[in-house]
């Protein structure tokens, strides 16, 4: 007899996610994931200036605002005719790499890490390491808050592991702090950045500043490479078989970043492309055009499925299914679909649309798929391969101590920005008219990985990974949150609508970006 | 609310709190033998509910971003986190139990920390398939106090523009005013949040203004403390953004700036481990700690539309004349910068608060 089991909240994540599956003989049979929060942001955006959505836009997400001020503005530079000069696209690519080091490193330690490290495995710690023996004299006083309760029945790694990755959950937090201020150059401060602008950026391009983010550059390359991708090795083995678990759809969906000077999207250092059917080695370029968004399931007025710029969206909150396999609407997330697909992006699609090679080495040697361990494997090397890359773009800047902005005039026309998050493709839609947003329309990482299913029936790429995953304790069904978490959910940024009135926007933009 | 509320409160643990934190509240002030006393004392630590609501996670973002202390330390060695979303180790249902087990346990003991705005309509945010609304109603009656963090908590924020979509409203507006301290931002700076703490433990409530916001935090406007100030005294702005030469930072105000109008210890305290704030980037203030933010601050790259300039070419030009109003304008009370409103007979929203401050006391 199948049973019906949830997760609500799923923490350790950004924002508000509830998860239900339907289990038979301890194996999941059905699965759904489910938003529990709205907000519309881009209702707000209409009739404001184009500029202003460049700062209300990366207030979507607190955990990774520097793309969605990047895509803001290139939809605003595509729609006004403006060429953003080369010191600031350089400083752009700084900017969302230093956020790229810093969510990958929170991620892995701070929501990721809780699942596997057992941080009470220091109270058998006898070293000298202050900070450690605060936390041992924590665990010995019986006040282990936050790190207490949880799901304690699969820690598997042995004591020493469990201590030095503890170490570095603590020296992670400092990693992050580094990633604050290096961007808090650039941008003012951490999270939420004034210093992206249309047309490029505004701090100074002083050899100050070049000297400082060189400073902050190799120090967080030193931990990435010391620290934080040994101990992804040295866990990962413990655990090999979630190399097998959290399969997903098998199709990725990669929009690229960090664009070199031919500023071309395909040949950046995280390259354009798609990837369908599980044919890992076979990248094929992405149109646009492609991309329907279905409410079917979701607390929208239905409608047909649409082109994300279509913009019917129409919010209807119908309850909370008493039982989800009534076939109701469940989720605040809408389910968009490539080519009428499921789609995951991230770090592991990047990798994989970028065919990187040390990650296909190590998914060899490992013997796995594009499952748990591939994620977290893959954003680590991300973060590896992203490090080695700022010093070089830091040494491209031409430190003359001017704004690197561009000077143009608001008018009217649409754009496009598209741009990788740490967990995803990124996309934003404008449209403008005498300098006044008509429409916006954006289309974030999670709104494609924690999709609810679409007319068809097709579930989301999270609740396909969940689907035939083996539950050992029901009352604890810790495989399927780390599944979910190795996807670095945001849900915070997957709730928005999209426009009430019935325009078409994204619609209009036939050129196959 | 009585400072007696929080005596019962350990608040000897925070002493060891080092830093700008300490030095911001005068701490250095007190007796060794008042520091010897608590560096001895070893009392429990405070227990802590931080709930997430309708935000964008950005405060407890910001929060792990805090510098001196920082967060681990907070946690390991001066609070008793008990529930935080974003990054207790514990899961699903069993998260419900720890919040319903606090909230019974340390009742009228706890700190509620609320980040994010409230929707109130069914269904719009939900915790466990309750309504975010009522889960704060829940937490914050037993509460000792709560606070209400970044700028969507405490006066609606981003998701409260127009056309406010999801119809959500502030801590205060659910729960009522007298146990609230707000703590806006967008995202809020965790020196503000920690330094707010240490003060409830240690001295009880803080002085609040008329938004309910700490005053030793948000008592000082950021334009009479700002790095550029001399540039605008001296009418050299930024026109656009790119104009610039070289060298002297000039003002922002042109550029849309919001520093005139917006009230916090930005410049001196700045963001991420002091390294910087907006105006240190040359982008300037929007505004984001003020209960009108953000509809009342877009443009955003706009100037205040009655924000005066002084001078009519700087002062520099028309030194004589600005010096003449200057003695007037001092003598009437209101600051040099509004010397050119002054002279041009219109007060700017800034003059009219200093004013109004000026009433208050």
């Amino acid at each position: 007899m199948s049973q019906i089991i949830t997760v609500d909240p799923v923490n350790r994540i950004e924002g508000h996610l509830k998860i239900q599956v339907e289990v038979e003989n301890n194996k999941v049979v059905n699965a759904w994931t489910m938003g529990t929060l709205y907000r519309g942001l881009e209702q707000i955006l209409r009739g404001r200036k184009a500029e202003d959505a460049v700062l209300i836009s990366q207030r979507a997400c607190g955990v990774c605002p520097i793309p969605y001020a990047t895509a803001g503005s290139k939809a605003i530079e595509m729609a006004y005719g403006i060429d953003i000069p080369e010191n600031a696209r350089i400083l752009r690519n700084i900017i969302n790499g230093f956020q790229f080091l810093g969510s990958h490193i929170l991620h892995f330690y701070h929501l990721v890490a809780l699942d596997y490290v057992d941080p009470t495995a220091v109270a058998q710690y006898t070293g000298n390491d202050p900070e450690l023996l605060d936390l041992k004299s924590l665990i010995q006083s019986g006040d282990t808050a936050p790190f207490t309760p949880r799901w304690d029945h699969d820690f598997r790694l042995p004591t020493d592991i469990n201590i030095v990755a503890t170490k570095h959950y603590i020296e992670a937090v400092r990693m992050y702090q580094r990633v604050g201020e290096a961007i808090a150059l650039l941008g003012g401060k951490f999270p939420h950045v004034v210093g992206i602008v249309a047309g490029g950026m505004t701090p100074k391009v002083t050899p100050t500043l070049v000297t400082e983010l060189i400073g902050y550059a190799k120090e967080l390359k030193d931990f990435i490479d010391t620290k934080y991708v040994p101990d992804v090795l040295a866990v990962a083995p413990y655990y090999i078989d979630y190399g097998n678990i959290g399969v997903g759809p098998g199709n990725f969906l990669a929009y690229g970043a960090f664009e070199g000077a031919d500023r071309d999207p395909y040949n950046g250092l995280l390259p354009r492309g798609v990837i369908m059917d599980g044919d890992i080695n076979n990248v094929q370029e992405f149109d646009q055009s492609r991309i329907v968004e279905h409410v079917a399931y979701s607390y929208y007025q239905d409608g047909n499925p649409r082109h994300p710029g279509d913009g019917v969206t129409e919010p209807k909150f119908t309850g909370v299914p008493s039982d989800p396999r009534r076939g109701e609407k469940y989720s605040w997330l809408k389910a968009p679909r490539y080519n009428t697909k499921a789609m995951e992006v991230g770090p592991l699609a990047r990798m994989l649309v970028r065919q990187d090679p040390n990650l296909l080495d190590l998914a060899a040697k490992l013997k796995i798929g594009p499952s748990v361990l591939a994620r977290i494997a893959a954003r680590a090397l991300e973060a590896q391969l992203i490090a080695n890359n700022i010093l070089n773009w830091i040494t491209e800047l031409k430190p003359d101590g001017k704004v690197p902005c561009a000077q143009y005039k608001p008018g009217s026309g649409r754009g496009y920005g598209l741009d990788e998050a740490p967990r995803g493709a990124i996309g934003h839609w404008l449209e403008a008219e005498g300098g006044r947003i008509t429409n916006y329309q954006m289309i974030i990482p999670t709104g494609w990985n924690a999709s609810p299913r679409d007319i068809t029936g097709q579930p989301g790429p999270y609740e396909i990974a969940m689907i035939g995953t083996e539950i050992k304790d029901l009352s604890r069904p810790i495989e399927l949150t780390r599944i979910i978490r190795s996807y670095d959910p945001c849900i915070a940024c997957a709730v928005h609508v999209v426009d009430l009135e019935k325009e078409r926007i994204a619609a209009k933009f036939t050129i196959g970006c | 609310m009585s400072r007696e509320l929080f005596r019962e409160v350990s608040r000897r643990d925070f002493l060891k709190i080092c830093g700008g934190v300490a030095a911001a509240l005068g701490l250095s002030e007190m007796s060794a033998s008042e520091v010897a006393e608590v560096l001895a004392a070893s009392a429990k630590k405070p227990p802590v509910v931080w709930l997430e609501f309708g935000s964008c996670s950005g405060c407890s973002t910001s929060f792990l971003n805090a510098d001196s202390p920082n967060a681990v330390d907070v946690i390991l060695n001066h609070l008793s986190v008990r529930y935080i979303e974003v990054i207790m180790a514990a899961q699903g249902a069993q998260t419900e139990e720890v919040l319903h087990e606090t909230i019974e346990k340390e009742a009228g003991n706890y700190i509620a920390v609320i980040e994010g705005a409230v929707p109130t309509l069914d269904g719009y945010g939900m915790i466990a398939d309750r309504n975010f609304y009522d889960v704060l109603k829940e937490v914050a009656a037993k509460a000792k106090a709560v606070i209400a963090l970044g700028s969507c908590a405490a006066y609606g924020g981003i998701p409260a523009a127009k056309p406010n979509p999801g119809q959500v409203k502030p801590v205060s507006e659910i729960i009522g005013k007298e146990k609230v301290i707000n703590i806006p931002g967008c995202a809020a700076n965790p020196s503000w949040l920690i330094s707010t703490v240490v003060h409830v433990l240690m001295f009880g409530m803080p002085e609040l203004d008329s938004f309910g916001r700490p005053k030793f935090i948000y008592g000082q406007c950021i334009h009479d403390n700002c790095e550029r100030r001399a540039s605008f005294d001296e009418g050299m702005y930024v026109e656009k953004y790119g104009d610039t030469e070289v060298g002297r930072d000039y003002c922002l105000v042109k550029v849309g700036c919001k520093g005139p109008n917006t009230h916090s210890n930005c410049p001196q305290i700045r963001w991420n481990g002091s390294k910087s704030w907006c105006v240190a980037v040359g982008a300037g203030c929007i505004g984001c700690v003020e209960p009108s933010f953000p509809d009342a601050f877009m443009p955003f790259h706009d100037r205040l539309p009655d924000l005066a300039l002084p001078g009519w070419a700087g002062i520099r030009a028309d030194a004589d004349l600005i010096g003449t109003v200057l003695g007037a304008a001092t003598a009437i009370g209101i600051g040099v910068h509004a010397v050119g409103a002054a002279a041009k007979g219109k007060l700017g929203k800034r003059a009219a608060h200093e004013e109004q401050a000026k009433t208050e006391a």
